[in-house]
């Protein structure tokens, strides 16, 4: 009986992707958020969580993917950040699932180059492929992308 | 059950008031006495509200029956350990078969500072009254006409003195309010010695704001301090004045003018000074140091009387002599609807000097050079900006007033 780990799962496109389930804090469904003129890309806004104020950041946008569909509303996955909390968007969220260890595969080759290195690697499950986000890459100030435009975030 | 919060005094105050049986204070009384906690002579002694406080005893319960949740006398423990934890006080009030108060006082430990909301197309963002100086509204004729440009730099006339404006719209890359054509709002604000306006679509309240600091993927914004949560729960971004002030480019030289003048009598022995340049048409341009100039004003051509030969201005309360440059120096003036007055002040009164148009105000190194024929209208020529420019001596030229 080899070790497991547990992880938080969630799909943006079609992507299937996971975050330790130790480093979440909570999941929600979609959030008013303030936009932050001036902001780069990835910044989606500014969430009201409970009177806490947190940062969303847009997956799709991090991992170069095309943007969602306008009718269709991002849900929350809520990490912590050292004494914050940082919201990622995705499109659905998953369970949360035990996996074992002896699953673990590193990254495809078919996953591009420029985010490879926001994954710590893979999961060959039997229907589909998990890949693990490094959530505290992910976290960092990324590369510098162009401010974003803010449009009204509904 | 009635729940009140405020704020008061540095402390958050929380009651909480119901309309139940009230505190048996004559059972808590006789529990104490019971446990231990008083002898008898102490409990007849203690006043209702000292007898109250017996129930934050530990274990301390009159209740008969215990249940899932009540009657093991930890509750009222815990919750009186928990705020004394965080500084604050826990009182209790009551009446019998009326009801019970408690009434908590925690201590702020949050940065709460007096804020002016603003909004830009919808959205809304704080500004620390501490930068704020005051504000300006143009409306309609004075909307379109109050703006003016230096170099292509929005400017506002305050009072004389010129205020460099500053588009908030522009600063965050967002659009204006499409409506915001007829009126200004201008926000004067003062970040360590960078006056500026700042043009805003909206002005809402003034509130007191909680301050919240922006993630680390955000810190790294100038023009933000930090983000508040409004009253309806909604997210508002505070605005940095002096981030806001550089990211415009504002650097020493937008002081405003009082302070160049003050700069420019310091430097009287030297070299450089500030000079007002203007143009009286397109082929003649002058300049005037502002150390000489009290004011700046505009003035409707209406406004102008005639006494005794000379044209006159009715100014603050009195008669300003008024004196047209193109007179001395040649050259017409296109006659519109309003006039651009210099004013200059010298212990035997005031008088106004008629100019075209006001060009920049500029501190330059002159070189002081006279022609040939020494004009004693002038204090020397100088090269400005590229152009040669006269030196208007408006002293020598009030006194002929």
């Amino acid at each position: 009986m080899s070790a497991t780990r547990q992880f938080c799962t969630f799909s943006v496109a079609d992507m299937f992707l996971g975050i330790a389930v130790e480093h979440v804090q909570e999941v929600l469904r979609y959030q008013q958020m303030t936009c932050v003129p001036l902001a780069s890309t990835f910044v989606a806004g500014l969430i009201n969580l409970r009177g806490q104020i947190v940062t969303a950041l847009d997956l799709r946008h991090r991992l170069h993917l095309p943007p969602r569909p306008a009718d269709q509303l991002p849900m929350n996955v809520v990490l912590r950040d050292r004494d914050n909390a940082v919201s990622l968007l995705v499109d659905r969220i998953g369970d949360v699932m035990e996996v074992d260890v002896d699953l673990h595969e590193p990254v495809p080759s078919t996953v591009a180059d420029d985010v490879k290195n926001l994954f710590v690697g893979a999961y060959k499950l039997p229907k589909q492929l998990l890949l693990v986000l490094d959530d505290e890459r992910l976290l960092n100030d990324g590369e510098s992308a162009k401010p974003t435009d803010c449009l009204l975030a509904g | 059950m009635l729940l009140r919060a405020y704020h008061e005094g540095g402390q958050v105050n929380i009651e909480i008031t119901d309309d139940g049986a009230g505190l048996n204070l004559e059972r808590i009384r006789r529990k104490g006495i019971e446990r231990g906690l008083v002898s008898a002579d102490q409990a007849a002694r203690m006043s209702d509200r000292d007898a109250a406080q017996l129930i934050f005893a530990p274990g301390f319960s009159t209740a008969e029956k215990v249940t899932s949740v009540s009657g093991r006398g930890v509750g009222m423990d815990v919750v009186k350990t928990n705020i004394e934890r965080i500084s604050g006080t826990i009182d209790l009030q009551s009446e019998l078969g009326r009801g019970t108060t408690v009434r908590i006082k925690i201590p702020l430990t949050l940065a709460i500072i007096p804020a002016l909301i603003v909004g830009n197309d919808g959205d809304r963002y704080a500004i620390p009254q501490v930068s704020l100086l005051e504000l300006v509204r143009l409306e309609g004729e004075e909307a379109k006409r109050g703006v003016e440009y230096v170099h292509g730099a929005p400017v506002y006339r305050l009072r004389g003195k010129l205020l460099p404006l500053v588009y908030l719209s522009e600063r965050l890359g967002l659009r204006r309010d499409a409506n915001g054509e007829d009126v200004v709002n201008i926000v004067v604000l003062q970040a360590n010695d960078r006056r500026f306006g700042l043009v805003v679509d909206k002005i809402h309240d003034a509130a007191e704001i909680v301050v919240k600091p922006l993630s680390r993927q955000l810190k790294g914004l100038s023009e933000y301090a930090g983000a508040t949560i409004m009253g309806d729960g909604a997210v508002a971004l505070i605005l940095d004045v002096m981030g806001v002030a550089m990211a415009a480019g504002l650097t020493a030289e937008s002081r405003d003018a009082s302070a160049q003048a003050a700069n420019a009598n310091k430097d009287a022995a030297g070299a450089s000074e500030t000079l007002l340049v203007v143009d009286l048409d397109d082929a003649r341009r002058f300049a005037l140091p502002t150390s000489m100039v009290s004011r700046l004003e505009k003035i409707a051509v209406g406004t102008i009387e005639q006494t005794d030969g000379r044209e006159v201005v009715q100014y603050r309360g009195a008669i300003l002599p008024l004196i047209r440059l193109t007179d001395i120096f040649g050259g017409g003036l296109a006659e519109s609807g309003d006039l651009n007055i210099v004013v200059y002040a010298d212990g035997a009164g005031s008088c106004g000097f008629v100019v075209g148009r006001i060009v920049d105000v500029v501190e330059t190194e002159v070189a002081r050079r006279n022609h040939g024929r020494t004009s004693e209208n002038l204090l020397g020529t100088a090269v400005i900006q590229g152009r040669v420019t006269d030196i208007v001596n408006l002293p020598h030229l009030a006194q002929a007033v």
